[in-house]
């Protein structure tokens, strides 16, 4: 289950204090975040419930067209936030995706929305991805709420939920690893990095290619975060991020995967790619 | 709780995966003039770069695996500390939990099972022959190969000696009551079926006897 978005700024200031390295990046997190929580607030009256047991990803019945005179005033205003407190490079193109025309912003969510290639808009292909993912997540996390139903926090699970290494609802790869204590051991889940669904995986599964050899899926873990540490993939050489709430119950996933910068610098000098890049780039 | 089944969203693994938010990790860092990195989004990585080079990163395995004690078969996950490679030395199990994957406990273990670590890393666990002839009041270390040519040859032995051919209206039987065979809790279908191929209907041994439940 996501956290709140109040516990998410808290989160993050307490580790922007703690680890000096990773407070520029988790400052402009906050600042991300405290436009999503608005942005959501603003279209909680709006979007409509979706209808539940649909086949495949349900979340795709609805498209970010549906509400495009009501997001095309907020993503003005996503632009200018992050053209002035994202770092350079991300802030000119924020500055070079506010002179274009807005139907081609439509076309970079609809893309993002339906998992295809983004639009040549002379923005380098990650760096462009990075706003219809940071804007559009409250959005899905609303559809996607509404969807299950009121107070339902509970990671996903069914037939063939426990394998897939993308989200049951709307298609898009995990951000993040959790672990939850469940008997004396800890049970895994995925969070969606679109519309932050939870759904079981399998403790001992490669999260990209399904592997399950466990000689081949190696975890790398500094004692400097005890509940954060990589799992990687010795086949496909991808990795994620697992965060362990049973080693620190105060950690909120998305918030420590991003601060943990360290580690995902020790899993690239290994050779391994991450299976989503987080709303810092990393 | 919404359950879903997902052969449309398996379908679309790659579509997903492959969509242009996949980042190398030459193109999420770009090199400085000397030397420093940057994210491409522009975040100075220099701070968490010397934070890198203190850290001691520790690599470690998990495993899944069977509880050896009782005829529940609880899953457990094996945390292996090192170089799991096979016939390498130095790693060590440094944590056993249960499996919340395994439909038979759900993560949960009795106090033998969550004590499963301490019986791996024993200095008392025997990992080598040992053999004690009769008479003797010695063990001594033998190989495995020794091992399994005598229990071969012991079993052909009293096999020979001891097999009832027939029964006593003389109808065929095959039953061999002097050899026993004890299976244990990991035994699966698979291990099963073999020793039942194997031991009962090649060599006819009736005393079979196994508490394993998977």
């Amino acid at each position: 289950m996501a956290a709140s978005w109040d516990r998410r700024l808290q989160r993050a200031e307490e580790l922007a204090q703690r680890w000096p390295f990773a407070a520029e990046p988790l400052r402009f997190y906050a600042r991300v975040v405290r436009f999503q929580a608005n942005l959501q607030g603003a279209l909680r009256c709006s979007v409509p419930i979706l209808a539940s047991g649909e086949e495949g990803f349900a979340l795709r019945s609805a498209s970010p067209r549906d509400h495009r005179l009501l997001l095309r005033a907020k993503f003005a205003d996503f632009l200018e936030l992050v053209g002035e407190v994202a770092p350079p490079q991300l802030a000119s193109a924020a500055e070079a995706l506010r002179s274009t025309p807005e139907e081609l912003w439509e076309a970079l969510w609809d893309a993002y929305w339906r998992g295809q290639a983004l639009p040549d808009l002379e923005v380098e292909g990650p760096v462009l991805a990075f706003f219809p993912k940071a804007f559009l997540q409250p959005y899905a996390a609303l559809l996607a709420a509404g969807l299950r139903g009121d107070g339902e926090t509970e990671p996903l699970s069914g037939p063939g939920v426990e394998t897939s290494p993308v989200c049951p609802l709307c298609g898009a790869a995990p951000q993040v690893s959790v672990l939850r204590e469940e008997g004396h051991g800890a049970a895994r889940s995925l969070l969606c990095s679109r519309c932050e669904t939870e759904w079981r995986y399998k403790r001992v599964r490669c999260v990209a290619c399904g592997e399950e050899e466990s000689r081949q899926l190696v975890c790398l873990q500094a004692t400097e975060w005890p509940h954060v540490r990589v799992s990687a993939c010795q086949v496909c050489r991808r990795y994620i991020k697992e965060v362990d709430l049973t080693r620190d119950g105060l950690a909120v996933p998305v918030v420590d995967e991003i601060a943990a910068i360290p580690l995902d610098l020790a899993a690239g000098e290994e050779g391994y790619e991450k299976v989503e890049p987080n709303l810092i780039g990393l | 709780m919404l359950c879903y089944n997902l052969s449309d969203a398996r379908s679309a693994k790659g579509e997903v995966g492959l969509m242009a938010m996949t980042v190398t990790r030459r193109t999420f860092l770009t090199a400085g003039a000397a030397g420093a990195a940057a994210t491409l989004f522009g975040f100075d990585l220099r701070p968490a770069q010397a934070q890198v080079r203190t850290l001691k990163i520790e690599r470690t395995t998990e495993t899944r695996s069977i509880c050896p004690y009782c005829s529940v078969s609880c899953g457990v996950i094996i945390h292996t500390f090192g170089d799991r490679s096979r016939n390498v030395t130095g790693s060590v199990v440094v944590h056993v939990e249960g499996d919340p994957d395994s439909p038979i406990n759900r993560g949960t273990l009795c106090p033998k099972g969550a004590a499963l670590r301490h019986n791996i890393n024993s200095e008392k666990r025997l990992t080598r022959v040992l053999y004690r002839a009769p008479g003797s009041d010695r063990w001594e270390e033998k190989s495995w190969e020794w091992a399994l040519d005598t229990i071969a040859r012991r079993l052909k032995d009293t096999r020979d000696r001891t097999l009832r051919a027939q029964d006593a209206q003389g109808n065929p039987c095959n039953c061999l009551t002097s050899v026993g065979v004890l299976g244990f809790s990991a035994h699966d279908n698979e291990a099963g079926w073999l020793a039942n191929k194997v031991l009962r209907t090649a060599f006819g041994i009736i005393p079979f006897e196994t508490q394993a439940r998977i």
